[in-house]
């Protein structure tokens, strides 16, 4: 006769364990989108206008505990080669070593440190790496359902050593991450 | 600090960074120097802009940031023979710097798609290329002890010098357009001394100086950046056509036509080149309004 006792933990263990696994989830790049917008004020003109672009070529991985926060994570990878302002010849110049130097550094990176819930929301904090300096940020995370959710926060490219035409070109960039997550 | 970021656009920047601040140090260092120690001049003027432009290199050096200001030291250790007054130099010690510093810098997009041997194969080129044209501007800007002089003035080094500048620049590196521009503020900084002294000796050494940051900024417009290669390879004719221009019997009276003549036939291929750049610039850029 089979030991009872290992008997109810084993049976104990496969029921609880979807109720304390985290979610696992890639980044779908398909249904995912990575934007930016920035104020520009070309040579000799008198206004800044905004310049929107987005990066077509990122991945990541999601973990998700809905039961402990504590333990999710986020990791995001973009390569910074893919930007795209719809203007091919601006988005040269950005690949270039004004800007993104994508031959010296062709990514960047965020890898979460820590995730807490705040309110509806999960702050997370984690480590942003752009041409080869990281500085820790805080992003707050709103998820629209249990496998999406949005990321606003904005940077200072100089505290990254991005400073060509600053401020001609803002300082300021905001970045919008639509994430949408698909199960391995 | 935050004011000075104004400073740093492309306009601002050239203006300050590549032009008025290392001809104003080059011109003050040079003045109060005596012409053999004229290298010195160059390097402050170099130095400073450098830093403006780079920041402080890191080391081992890693990135772009610390090519110019490690691609400066590494000339000067390079060259020092030459520098201290020296008439033989050995260009083995040269070809191993920069052998090390091209290697050390070796960038991420040729290291994904390539090995170990084009690793090796590339820092050879940028050694034995900076090295080799160093040599051969220094040798071509030596008095001739006998025989018609045929020699290559700094004259004959600006503009080529301003040519790459451009080149950078639509390349997507204006910092390193702004370096070579120093380079080339500095050297006119020294012509003016060397025009109103001109009976004193040619200063030794600043010609291969010139000729390893020019290579060196060169070859990093191509490993950090997007020059047009062909085109800048075109710009080592400039210095040859003011050699060639030796030739011709043209009045040289005074130093001052001397550097006019030899100035005028590089700057004729240097604009010719930069001309061609800049068209096929504005014809790509045609088709993006709004930029």
């Amino acid at each position: 006769m089979k030991n009872p006792l290992f008997t109810l933990v084993t049976i104990l263990g496969l029921t609880a364990a979807p109720l304390f696994a985290a979610d696992v989830l890639d980044i779908d790049s398909e249904k995912s989108k990575i934007s930016f917008t920035i104020q520009n004020k070309p040579p000799r003109a008198k206004e800044f206008q905004e310049v929107a672009g987005s990066f077509k070529d990122f991945s990541g991985k999601i973990v998700f505990d809905k039961a402990n926060p504590s333990k999710s994570s986020v990791e995001v990878e973009v390569k910074t080669a893919s930007v795209d302002t719809a203007n091919e010849k601006r988005d040269d110049h950005l690949r270039n070593q004004d800007f993104f130097k994508v031959k010296e550094f062709p990514k960047m990176t965020f890898k979460s440190t820590k995730v807490s819930k705040k309110g509806s929301d999960y702050e997370v904090e984690g480590k942003f790496t752009l041409l080869d300096k990281t500085k820790t940020i805080t992003v707050s995370f709103k998820p629209s359902s249990e496998s999406s959710g949005k990321v606003s926060f904005q940077i200072k490219r100089s505290d990254y050593g991005m400073t060509y035409r600053v401020p001609d070109t803002a300082d300021e960039v905001d970045i919008t991450l639509e994430i949408v997550g698909k199960t391995k | 600090m935050d004011w000075l970021t104004n400073w740093d656009d492309l306009i601002h920047g050239t203006a300050v960074f590549g032009a008025t601040l290392p001809f104003t140090i080059g011109f003050l260092v040079a003045w109060k120097l005596p012409r053999r120690y004229w290298w010195l001049a160059v390097t402050a003027a170099v130095v400073g802009s450098f830093l403006w432009l780079f920041g402080l290199p890191t080391f081992p050096p890693r990135s772009s940031e610390a090519v110019a200001l490690t691609g400066l030291g590494a000339a000067l250790v390079s060259l020092a023979p030459l520098l201290a007054g020296r008439p033989v130099w050995s260009p083995v010690l040269g070809l191993a710097i920069f052998t090390a510093l091209g290697w050390s810098i070796y960038p991420a997009w040729l290291q994904e798609s390539g090995g170990w041997t084009r690793h090796l194969i590339v820092s050879l080129g940028l050694s034995t290329s900076t090295i080799g044209f160093a040599t051969l501007v220094e040798g071509a800007h030596r008095e001739k002890q006998d025989g018609p002089t045929c020699r290559l003035s700094l004259a004959s080094l600006i503009p080529p010098s301003i040519a790459l500048a451009v080149l950078l620049q639509l390349g997507g590196s204006a910092r390193f357009g702004q370096a070579i521009g120093a380079v080339a503020a500095a050297l006119a900084a020294l012509l003016i001394w060397i025009l109103r002294r001109p009976n004193d000796d040619r200063p030794k050494g600043v010609t291969a100086l010139w000729g390893a940051l020019f290579m060196l900024l060169a070859w990093s417009g191509w490993l950090f950046a997007e020059i047009r290669y062909g085109l800048a390879a075109l710009l080592l004719l400039a210095p040859i056509a003011s050699l060639l221009v030796n030739l011709l019997p043209l009045p040289r009276r005074h130093p001052l036509l001397d550097a006019l003549w030899d100035g005028f036939a590089s700057a004729l291929v240097s604009a010719l080149v930069a001309g061609i750049a800049i068209s096929q610039y504005l014809e790509e850029m045609s088709e993006f309004e709004g930029y």
